[in-house]
């Protein structure tokens, strides 16, 4: 096997060890199923290019969320009229299929990607972190932000989160 | 909502998500071999679009001068000569965006790739306001020795004027079309159309950029 077939198929089963990163994010910069098609389109193949430079000293989930956060906040800051759907597969990479879970779970959950989508780009960043029980270490490097401020962030953007819970 | 019930939600979604999330390998594959319209390449067309009219209006300007040549047209060979230079000034400086987009590296930390793509973005104004300053010379291109010396007071009293206000109006763009004045009213009328409101809205995400840096430099 050749140098390029072994990164090829190492990329491939990264992607689909790490495929709810990619869902998880793209699900909360765009909630249109189409346009998160492209989003999710766009992650995958900007995570390819950007494969080989790959630091391994860096987690492989840090790396991830760096680029599919990056990619994410400039496809949401995207003027929407003047956005072209532009994939070039007519099918979806992800696929979440019907399932059906306690309703009332159900419930809260999509009342909690409401709140997080409401969220500024950054704080949403941050948020997403956090609920993946992320370090505060990991938070700041891949935010680029100190650890103390990324405490304090967080903090202030839970606050705000439950605040909204309560209000619903 | 407790810390802990927002995180069980969490979870309780993780799991949803790895009962039902489907990856179509095949189409993985297929984004492997394809090349992809990138979200940065309609940023990388704007910028080579108006490199191509610089350079076509260089072009024009360029040859209008070498074949318009002599005494009597000297102010037109300064005015057209000035012209050509700004929009020299700003076919370069677009030509260093196009290195710069092409450098943008989406696995650095979240807030310098942002913030150095909206800087990318916003920088479209810099360029502008250097741009303005080309707009006196586009007045004086029919000016010839004899008028100054035989134009009367028709030429004095309304088309140095002309100059005059337009070379104020430029220096006073130059100095003014600045992020610091994004929020002026004139600004907002000026840049409102379509085409400058991806230009609006960086300006927008670097000040909310800069809010997020700001509390992190008190910190320090």
């Amino acid at each position: 096997m050749d140098f390029e077939q072994a990164t090829a198929d190492r990329f491939l089963s990264v992607i689909a060890e790490y495929k709810g990163i990619i869902y998880k994010v793209a699900s909360f910069y765009c909630r249109q199923a189409e346009d998160r098609k492209d989003l999710v389109q766009e992650i995958i193949y900007q995570l390819w290019r950007s494969f080989p430079q790959y630091n391994e000293q860096y987690k492989l989930s840090t790396w991830m969320y760096k680029v599919a956060l990056n990619v994410s906040i400039s496809f949401y800051r995207k003027d929407k009229r003047r956005q072209e759907h532009s994939s070039v597969l007519t099918d979806s990479i992800l696929d979440l299929v019907p399932d059906n879970g306690p309703p009332e779970t159900e419930q809260h959950l999509q009342l909690l990607q409401q709140l997080i989508n409401e969220l500024p780009p950054l704080e949403r960043a941050l948020m997403i972190l956090y609920l993946e029980e992320k370090s505060y270490r990991e938070i700041a490097e891949i935010l680029g932000l100190t650890e103390t401020n990324t405490a304090t962030k967080i903090s202030r953007v839970k606050d705000k989160l439950k605040q909204k819970f309560r209000n619903y | 909502m407790e810390d802990i019930e927002l995180k069980a939600l969490w979870q309780a979604y993780d799991q949803k998500l790895e009962r039902s999330l489907a990856l179509n390998l095949h189409l993985v594959k297929e984004l492997q071999t394809q090349k992809v319209r990138s979200a940065l390449r309609s940023l990388t067309w704007y910028k080579v679009l108006l490199i191509v009219l610089g350079l076509l209006w260089t072009g024009i300007l360029g040859w209008l001068m070498y074949r318009l040549s002599g005494p009597q047209l000297i102010s037109f060979t300064i005015s057209a000569g000035m012209v050509v230079l700004f929009n020299l000034v700003g076919i370069v400086s677009y030509i260093r965006h196009l290195v710069l987009i092409h450098r943008i590296d989406n696995s650095d930390s979240v807030l310098a790739t942002q913030k150095h793509l909206a800087e990318l973005q916003a920088s479209t104004l810099r360029v502008m306001r250097i741009l303005y300053l080309q707009m006196p010379f586009y007045t004086t291109f029919l000016y010839t020795p004899a008028m100054f010396v035989h134009g009367g007071l028709w030429f004095w009293l309304s088309t140095v004027p002309v100059t005059l206000a337009f070379t104020a109006a430029s220096i006073w763009l130059y100095r003014n079309i600045r992020l610091e004045n994004s929020h002026k009213k004139w600004f907002r009328r000026m840049f409102d159309g379509p085409e400058w409101r991806p230009v609006t809205r960086a300006i927008a995400f670097l000040e909310e950029i800069d809010a997020f840096e700001r509390e992190d430099a008190i910190k320090k």
